[in-house]
């Protein structure tokens, strides 16, 4: 009971650090939302008063011409909406011309395109004519200067209106970016103080044994046991995984490799051992205390040796529901979609099309998964591991499936991922050139037990594990 | 020659503001509540609309409020549970108690009767969502039949089995005392917050987070959703749901018989939303049209069915299976499918008659 209430205690005040950290995180990234939406509403803004300055400077400048130019420009413009208003029909004449040519020949479709293209070529000459006896000005000499000026003062004046009111709009929203960010600065002061307090809690509380865990350590797990019903799956096993390293752990099928994330992640809670952990602020965890959902707020976010994607959620959405742990707003506002939530969908959107257009999918963003190639979907679930700003991600069998240059392709992004992202890759994996390509160190289990660890050379050119994968010799 | 560039412009900025307000998503939902103020409105001033449709109408509006909360419970998160119809009466009961022992504008029975589904719905859920899926469904079902007993037994909260009668119809706002017929009103715009309500859950982190729950557990888990939380809460939405509209029934229509509170009456909801095929609140609500309003509203306005009362019942029970058959999908897929096949159809001719976009 004891352990019971100290783990409550634990929980609580993680929790309490985790929606700090995540306000933290949203509210600094509200302000470049803000500000793409106040260039969107100014650039709507800009675009009506330039119209409503050409509506006013057309009768100026149409009086600054003489007469047989205007008459010119006025009939042209006529021309311009009526030939946009027949084009429709233009088309219709040279598909009727394709449909018909089969059945009545050659000779016949052409006579009959020619004949409507005659009646249309001689209602346009009669619509020009009934423009030109409207506007019959022939009159060359030039307007009085007095209008030209006129024309010229006018447009003057709107160019500077128009400049003067870009100016204040930039102005004003410089200042309405500098309030919310003064506002929002002051709110995460109060959230820092907050989360200040929660850590030093932890760290206070946590009870890992800082001698074994070494400053480069992310994960640390140490004499890891899980049996299922005497069947020891995960026998004794001891891993040191660093920070910003590829770790791949490899071993013949049934070695227990995905009991090892699985434990990780706690869907399992293993026998005995320990699981020890450097959060995102630095303060050591044993993730046995930790709920299955609550490990991805600890930083540890993870794909499926299976593809698992929502199906009735578009591939945006789907990236949306990794960023579950990210989202801070309560029930109330999610149910009245507050001002809040949106801004933090908003934020989170940007977000998950950066990273879809990063993995070169971003045509698929409003497609809905069922269908796709198999290649995307596990570009999907990798970035949708990246949403939720993972500190390490595990990555169980993230080629299989795949064909050799799609493999190549994911071994590229993942590389990239571990250095634009800052974070430490796991991954499990059964090829070969994959592993030995990408990893810096390689561990091998087989049923359970650990053959070796190393660097991927070391691995490949030891007996212990050449035995255990091709047998006795 | 002439820097008239501003008719592109024009062009350009042109507010097609009859298609913005066409796609907004609200907009098919405020039409289908203008047609229906007018249907009732015809009823009240004219004699083209009967009595006995106006209350179909009514009646579907009420359990097709209900439907919307089962919906959310069964097609967003996965969980099947026959106690909506008791839920309903428990609503009924509560309203109607209070709405004979206190005069108050109706926001506050609708508070309270929430603020109680809110209640019922975390303790109930709390207890019975460790079962899933058809072992959920015998637990609720199980509820159902205890609460059954409960009302018919007699005591003087329900009434036993002659159930609550005369209930006075509610005020609006300390000013308008309604009746039978503006009450209809009230419904109306119930229905139409609580469909806007639905909308936001299911477009928002809570319904995405139901989906994937229900989709794939350990999905959910390694995505940082609390799996009991997100099933109670969607628990408690039905229930909110169903009570909110049974304190809806007895402000219209006056009176609550136990009889009514049944499990047939929750699988006839259930019905409805599997035939509607979706939690959205047009594929509930025209499940719902199809399960209760049909063979009131418009089967009974043709003589042959009028005339055969059994023709009206196999006729639905015909039209179910066909569309069961053909669209198992429900309304919602063959409503898609068939604003996919005119959209094809209109663009082929368009297609055959200009040819393809020159551009």
């Amino acid at each position: 009971m004891a352990l019971m209430n100290r783990n409550g205690a634990f929980k609580r005040i993680v929790g309490k650090r985790d929606k700090a950290y995540v306000q933290m995180e949203f509210n600094r990234n509200r302000v470049i939302v803000a500000d793409a939406k106040l260039d969107k509403k100014h650039e709507k803004i800009l675009r009506k008063q330039t119209l409503v300055a050409r509506k006013r400077l057309y009768p100026l400048e149409l009086a600054a011409l003489s007469e047989a130019e205007r008459s010119a420009a006025l009939i042209e413009r006529g021309m311009r909406a009526f030939d946009f208003k027949h084009s429709l029909r233009r088309r219709a004449v040279k598909q009727t011309y394709l449909n018909t040519v089969g059945k009545l020949g050659e000779a016949k479709a052409a006579e009959n395109r020619d004949a409507a293209n005659a009646l249309l070529e001689t209602r346009r000459a009669e619509y020009e004519n009934t423009l030109k006896t409207r506007f019959k000005g022939a009159d060359k000499t030039p307007a009085p200067k007095e209008s030209a000026a006129l024309y010229e003062q006018a447009s003057k004046q709107e160019e500077a209106r128009l400049s003067e009111l870009t100016e204040t709009l930039s102005r004003g929203k410089q200042s309405a970016l500098n309030s919310l960010k003064a506002k929002l600065d002051a709110k995460n002061e109060k959230l820092r103080v907050r989360f200040d307090s929660a850590d030093k809690q932890i760290n206070a509380m946590s009870k890992v044994d800082k001698a074994s865990f070494g400053d480069e350590s992310v994960l640390n797990i140490q004499n890891l046991k899980m049996y299922f019903s005497g069947i020891k799956a995960v026998d004794d096993l001891s891993i040191d995984v660093r920070k910003g390293e590829i770790f791949g752990l490899i071993g013949p099928n049934g070695a227990g490799k995905t009991t090892v994330f699985n434990c990780i992640t706690q869907f399992y809670k293993p026998n005995d051992g320990k699981i020890y952990y450097r959060d995102r602020f630095g303060s050591l965890v044993n993730l046995v205390d930790y709920n299955t959902h609550d490990i991805i707020k600890a930083g540890i976010s993870r794909t499926f040796q299976n593809v698992e994607l929502v199906y009735f959620l578009s591939v945006i959405e789907n990236l949306l529901l990794g960023a579950h742990s990210i989202f801070s707003t309560g029930l109330a506002g999610q149910l009245l979609h507050s001002k809040t939530y949106k801004d933090e969908e908003a934020v989170c959107r940007v977000r998950a099309m950066e990273l879809l257009d990063r993995l070169g999918i971003a045509a698929y963003a409003q497609s809905y998964p069922l269908g796709l190639p198999y290649g995307v979907l596990k570009k999907i679930e990798l970035a949708r591991t990246l949403m939720s700003n993972p500190k390490v991600i595990i990555l169980d069998e993230p080629a299989a499936g795949l064909n050799e240059a799609e493999t190549q392709e994911l071994g590229e992004i993942i590389l990239s991922i571990r250095d634009d992202f800052d974070c430490t890759v796991f991954l499990v994996e059964h090829d070969m050139n994959l592993v030995m390509g990408i990893c810096d160190r390689v561990c091998a289990i087989s049923f359970g037990k650990m053959l070796a660890i190393g660097t991927p050379v070391e691995i490949q050119n030891n007996p212990k594990v050449q035995e255990a994968y091709l047998g006795v010799g | 020659m002439l820097k008239n560039d501003y008719e592109a412009l024009a062009k350009e900025c042109r507010p097609h503001y009859l298609k913005r307000i066409a796609r907004h998503p609200f907009f098919g939902y405020i039409v289908l509540m203008i047609l229906l103020i007018i249907v009732q409105l015809l009823h009240m001033f004219t004699d083209l609309i009967s009595m006995t449709v106006s209350q179909a109408i009514n009646t579907t509006m009420i359990l097709a409020v209900a439907a919307l909360g089962l919906g959310i419970l069964l097609m967003m998160s996965g969980l099947l549970s026959l106690g909506t119809g008791s839920f309903i009466g428990l609503g009924t009961y509560i309203a109607g108690n209070l709405l004979k022992l206190l005069d108050l504008p109706f926001v506050f029975y609708l508070a309270v009767v929430a603020v109680a589904g809110v209640i019922i719905g975390v303790v109930v859920g709390v207890i019975s969502l460790r079962a899933k899926g058809i072992h959920l469904m015998i637990v609720t079902m199980a509820l159902s039949y205890i609460m059954y007993t409960m009302f018919v037994l007699p005591n003087p909260f329900t009434g036993g089995p002659s159930g609550l009668t005369q209930v006075p119809f509610p005020t609006l706002l300390f000013l308008f005392k309604t009746n039978r017929e503006t009450m209809y009103f009230v419904v109306l715009a119930v229905t139409f917050l609580l469909i806007i309500l639905t909308l936001n859950v299911i477009n928002s982190t809570i319904g995405r987070a139901m989906l994937g729950m229900s989709q794939s557990e350990s999905l959910a888990q390694a995505m940082g959703i609390h799996l009991l939380k997100y099933r109670v809460l969607a628990f408690v939405i039905a229930t909110v749901y169903a009570m909110v509209s049974g304190a809806l029934y007895i402000a219209s229509i006056a009176s609550s018989s136990p009889y009514t509170w049944t499990t047939t009456l929750a699988m006839n909801i259930l019905v409805a939303v599997i035939i509607g095929g979706t939690a959205k609140p047009v594929g509930v609500i025209a499940g719902s049209f199809l399960m209760f309003c049909l063979d009131l509203a418009i089967l009974d306005n043709i003589p042959f069915f009028a005339n055969n009362p059994t023709a009206a019942v196999f006729f639905m029970g015909f039209l179910i299976i066909l569309i069961v058959m053909k669209y198992p999908g429900g309304l919602m897929w063959m409503l898609t499918s068939l604003k996919q096949k005119t959209q094809t159809f209109f663009y082929m001719r368009r297609l055959k008659k200009y040819g393809p976009d020159e551009s």
